[in-house]
């Protein structure tokens, strides 16, 4: 043999399987694609190098991380499905006399072209989506800067390595297999009798148990926190219960319909039954690999696209005006605080900046904790109190209450009946307890938004004082108890203004210096938003006019904050996308992979059926309708996953301060329906190989 | 009346875009009996299969007619035709097309299931055919675990219960060893005995030699017949041996 014989035969072989190499190349390109565009945008240099933008090479890098594994796991699955597939022609090739060497010369050269093609192919397709990618993100980021292309050899480089890495993983283990076995083995790979697939009922029982217990988390989860405690839990739960679904659990419910003799012994149960039993212990492994990334797809991107929808709520609900100013004070000062002066100093500060005022307004609440036992709430747990006086509620609200003296509204989600007791005290000795107790007037809708105080959790239970002596003293009373665990007592001053953001932002920039709006006072000092907390601690403002003692001021701009959740949600968003993306063309692979593989089993067992007697348009409706079962299972088991899985993102989606329960499931259910349709297309143009195959 | 008679029958392929005619019946006649046990031999290309096929209602002649009872099979209409098969033949292959999917009495009750019979019916049916065919022990097994040998009696089995008017055997003893083949081919003696009419294609003498007639054609004509009468196995056989070598040796000087 002269020495350009394996190289020709290797491109020769390619070129006759291409039927499996292409889709093959194509999912090696456009990883290699998707994983060249997040090193690259990973590694941009025109972001600027501000606080919010800071996410981003985070989140790219679990985005890499994540391709990077998907990757592995899925050129290794493509690959020793086409070794599977190749398993009677490289026998034939041995029993005509070529030894295991030369078989791994002839594969050695079939890997280095296939990276040959599929590496700078792909990196060379990646850097033509880079710019569009880098546009989309930018876009979904709110930035507005003009960026520069460039490519990143870097990334580049980074790519090829690791993608050749997994070519030769993956050509070490077609070599292994190969010297594993006997040429005759591999010359009948193809075609060993297929054993029945066996009830296995341990497996069955762990899948029932672990999918019922993910589902039993995802529906009793009690609030965010626990959700988020239990969330990879449940995934996990869930991600086994799926395999042994589609492993055990179908293989267990088909025996159980085939020992139904009068159910089974008809014409169209008898044929798709028994081939079901067949097709899933084929597929079940493929299948829930599909399923499961479809479940990834659906909730990445109908979480991602709810928080990205819902970042103006969340903005506000965090930062309920355009300019909010935060003092927490001591309400038993020998100076008291004076809200009403605070908030003549924040306006005439505006008036400075040049801006109009639209409205002004100002609250004070105190925030407590506590835990709800035996008909009393107790210091200390994990509800949240919230307490402020009748006269602010309305100016919040624009609902009137009034409460008498000794008397309290609650939320609606109250536990109290008729009296409510707060309870203060500190374990250990020398504790010193106070109580308070309340007749209860009425409920309240607690839908109430409270600056930047309702921002953890929608579970606040609010506590409607007649006025402010009486919030004074349940501070008091807390305090006395407490002391240095006492809770702040807290003032918001909400300033709605007439101007652009960067006016707003500046404004509330220069709102935070107490010198320039002219108050005394000490403390910690400065701004704070979403992500970033900017303060100055225990200065002393001589030079203006007295508004009382105050132990921390700080401002927050509402605009400020919807470009940094923007820039971090639509950072998310992209990511979501992304590896939708990736992920889809991972499902459409393996669907078409399954196709091929059902068409080359079923063409004989056509041939069978229609000598025995079954008319062809029988045995068409017949496995036309397991070969829908089989390739919509998955899908309609990701949406029941997705649809369990609703409830645990709504709560999740607290802890960014989005509490748009309508957004979300609206967001769920059209992620639903557009992946419903695309797999739905992809089904069917696979399908057509299928009937290529089989007709 | 013959229970089916073929009349002048003719096949003639023509490849898809209008080359060359091959004709692979020239003009072929013969009848069967009720209860009678016929074996049509003849070398590959001479037309059995296709003649097999057209008896078996899986392919339509060019011309010619085949009667069943009566009924033009050729002149049936497609929606009919898999019934009609279904009712009326049994089909026995070379290489027992038994679906591994199914269990060895699965396979057996296909074509019932096909014609809707409740599973009472299924087993009643069984019941005897099994018992004959010595397959009762391998019924709940599938087609991987057993042998050649009962993989054919399993198919024959599937053949014989629906109660067809005609079993067609195709080269059944093809894939079989000499014990399985002789096993079978008494099988299909004894069920023949039983007053089953049986029409077997075959190049196997020892098949054909167990055959009450043989029917010889070559290049798609009926080219000679025998009939065994009172002959032994070995008789026949040291005939049919005979009647072979005058086929090819006549056959090469018409060259």
């Amino acid at each position: 043999m002269n020495r350009g014989f394996y190289p020709r035969l290797a491109a020769r072989n390619l070129k006759t399987n291409r039927q499996f190499y292409i889709p093959y190349l194509l999912a090696l390109a456009g990883t290699a694609a998707a994983f060249y565009i997040l090193c690259a945008l990973a590694g941009a240099r025109d972001l600027p190098n501000q606080l919010r933008y800071q996410y981003l090479s985070m989140f790219l890098f679990i985005g890499l991380f994540v391709v990077g594994l998907f990757a592995v796991i899925f050129l290794l699955y493509s690959n020793s499905f086409l070794m599977k597939r190749r398993a009677r022609e490289l026998g034939l090739y041995n029993v005509l006399g070529m030894d295991k060497r030369n078989l791994s010369a002839m594969l050695f050269w079939e890997t280095l072209y296939a990276a040959l093609i599929g590496i700078p192919g792909g990196i060379a397709l990646g850097i033509v989506l880079q710019k569009l990618m880098t546009m989309l993100l930018f876009h979904l980021m709110g930035y507005s800067g003009g960026f520069s292309f460039y490519v990143s050899g870097l990334g580049a480089a980074v790519t090829a390595g690791v993608f050749f890495a997994i070519l030769l993983l993956a050509l070490l283990r077609n070599l292994l297999r190969i010297r594993m076995q006997n040429p005759v083995a591999l010359l009948h790979g193809g075609e060993t009798g297929e054993r029945e697939p066996k009830t296995r009922w341990f497996l069955t029982a762990l899948g029932v148990l672990s999918l019922g217990a993910g589902y039993f988390i995802a529906v009793t989860a009690k609030d965010a926190l626990e959700a988020l405690s239990l969330y990879f839990i449940a995934v996990f739960l869930v991600i086994i219960g799926t395999y042994c679904l589609f492993t055990s659990v179908s293989i267990f419910i088909l025996k159980a319909l085939r020992k139904n003799k009068r159910y089974y012994y008809q014409t169209q149960h008898f044929i798709s039954v028994s081939g079901m039993l067949y097709r899933m212990k084929r597929n079940a492994v493929g299948l829930a690999n599909i399923c499961i990334l479809s479940t990834m797809v659906l909730v990445m991107v109908s979480a991602t696209l709810s928080l990205y929808l819902g970042t103006n709520d969340a903005a506000s609900s965090r930062c309920p005006a355009d300019v909010c100013a935060i003092v927490r004070y001591d309400p038993g000062a020998s100076d008291p605080f004076q809200p009403d002066k605070m908030l003549a100093a924040l306006q005439a500060g505006v008036k400075k900046q040049g801006l109009a005022l639209k409205s002004a307004r100002g609250l004070r609440f105190l925030r407590l904790s506590a835990a709800w036992q035996d008909g009393v709430y107790l210091s200390g747990g994990e509800t949240s109190l919230c307490a402020l006086t009748a006269a602010d509620y309305e100016v919040l609200t624009g609902t009137r209450v009034s409460p008498g003296a000794g008397e309290v509204y609650v939320s609606d989600s109250c536990p109290a009946q008729d009296t409510l007791r707060l309870r203060f005290e500190l374990s250990g000795a020398g504790s010193r307890p106070a109580e308070r107790q309340y007749a209860v007037a009425g409920r309240i809708n607690s839908s109430v938004g409270l600056g930047e105080s309702a921002a953890v959790s929608s579970d606040d239970v609010f506590l409607i004082l007649p006025d402010g002596a009486a919030l004074d003293d349940l501070w008091q009373a807390q305090h006395g108890a407490l002391g240095e665990y006492g809770f702040d007592m807290r003032y918001e001053g909400l300033l709605d203004l007439i101007g652009t953001d960067d006016e707003k932002i500046a404004c509330a920039a220069a709102l935070s210096d107490p010198d320039y709006i002219g108050v005394t006072g000490s403390g910690d000092v400065g701004t704070q938003s979403a992500f970033s907390h900017d303060t100055q601690s225990g200065k002393s403002y001589e030079s203006g006019v007295s508004v009382g003692e105050w132990s921390s001021y700080q401002t927050a701009c509402l605009a400020e904050n919807v470009r940094e959740m923007y820039a971090v949600n639509g950072g998310f968003l992209f990511l979501g996308i992304f590896l939708g993306i990736v992920f889809m063309l991972g499902m459409v692979l393996i669907i078409y992979y399954k196709q091929v593989a059902e068409g080359f089993e079923d063409r004989a067992r056509f041939q069978i059926m229609r000598q025995v007697g079954l008319p062809s348009r029988e045995i068409r409706r017949s496995v036309n309708g397991q070969i829908l079962v089989v390739f919509f299972a998955p899908l309609l088991v990701a949406a029941v996953h997705a649809a369990f899985d609703c409830r645990l993102i709504v709560m999740l989606l607290t802890l960014f301060q989005l509490q748009n329960v309508t957004l979300t499931l609206l967001c769920t259910a059209g992620t639903l329906v557009c992946f419903a349709a695309l797999y739905a297309a992809v089904y069917a143009m696979t399908a057509k190989v299928y009937y290529k195959l089989v007709n | 009346m013959s229970m089916l008679e073929v009349n002048n029958l003719k096949k003639i392929y023509q490849t898809r875009f209008g080359g060359n005619a091959v004709q692979a019946l020239t003009n072929v006649s013969f009848s069967v009996e009720q209860g009678e046990y016929l074996a049509i031999m003849g070398e590959s290309g001479s037309g059995k299969t296709t003649l097999l096929n057209i008896l078996a209602a899986l392919d339509r002649p060019t011309s010619g007619e085949v009667l069943l009872n009566g009924r033009n099979i050729t002149a049936i209409p497609d929606r009919e035709i898999c019934a009609f098969r279904r009712d009326n033949l049994g089909f026995v292959f070379q290489d027992f097309n038994l679906l591994d999917t199914f269990s060895v009495q699965d396979n057996i009750f296909l074509p019932l299931v096909l014609a809707q019979k409740p599973f009472a019916e299924m087993r009643a049916r069984l019941q005897p055919i099994a018992e004959k065919l010595r397959i009762e022990d391998i019924l709940q097994k599938f087609p991987y675990e057993i042998s050649g040998g009962q993989k054919q009696r399993a198919a024959v089995a599937r053949a014989l219960i629906t109660h067809p008017q005609l079993v067609l055997a195709d080269e059944p003893t093809g894939a079989l060893d000499s014990r399985a083949t002789d096993e079978l081919l008494q099988l299909l003696g004894e069920i023949n005995d039983d007053g089953q009419t049986i029409l077997m294609v075959t190049h196997s003498t020892k098949a054909a030699s167990h055959a009450r007639r043989v029917l010889f054609i070559k290049d798609g004509e009926v080219f000679h017949q025998l009939y065994r009468a009172n002959m032994s196995e070995q008789a026949m056989f040291a005939k049919i041996s005979d009647t072979l070598t005058r086929l090819q040796t006549e056959g090469e000087r018409h060259e």
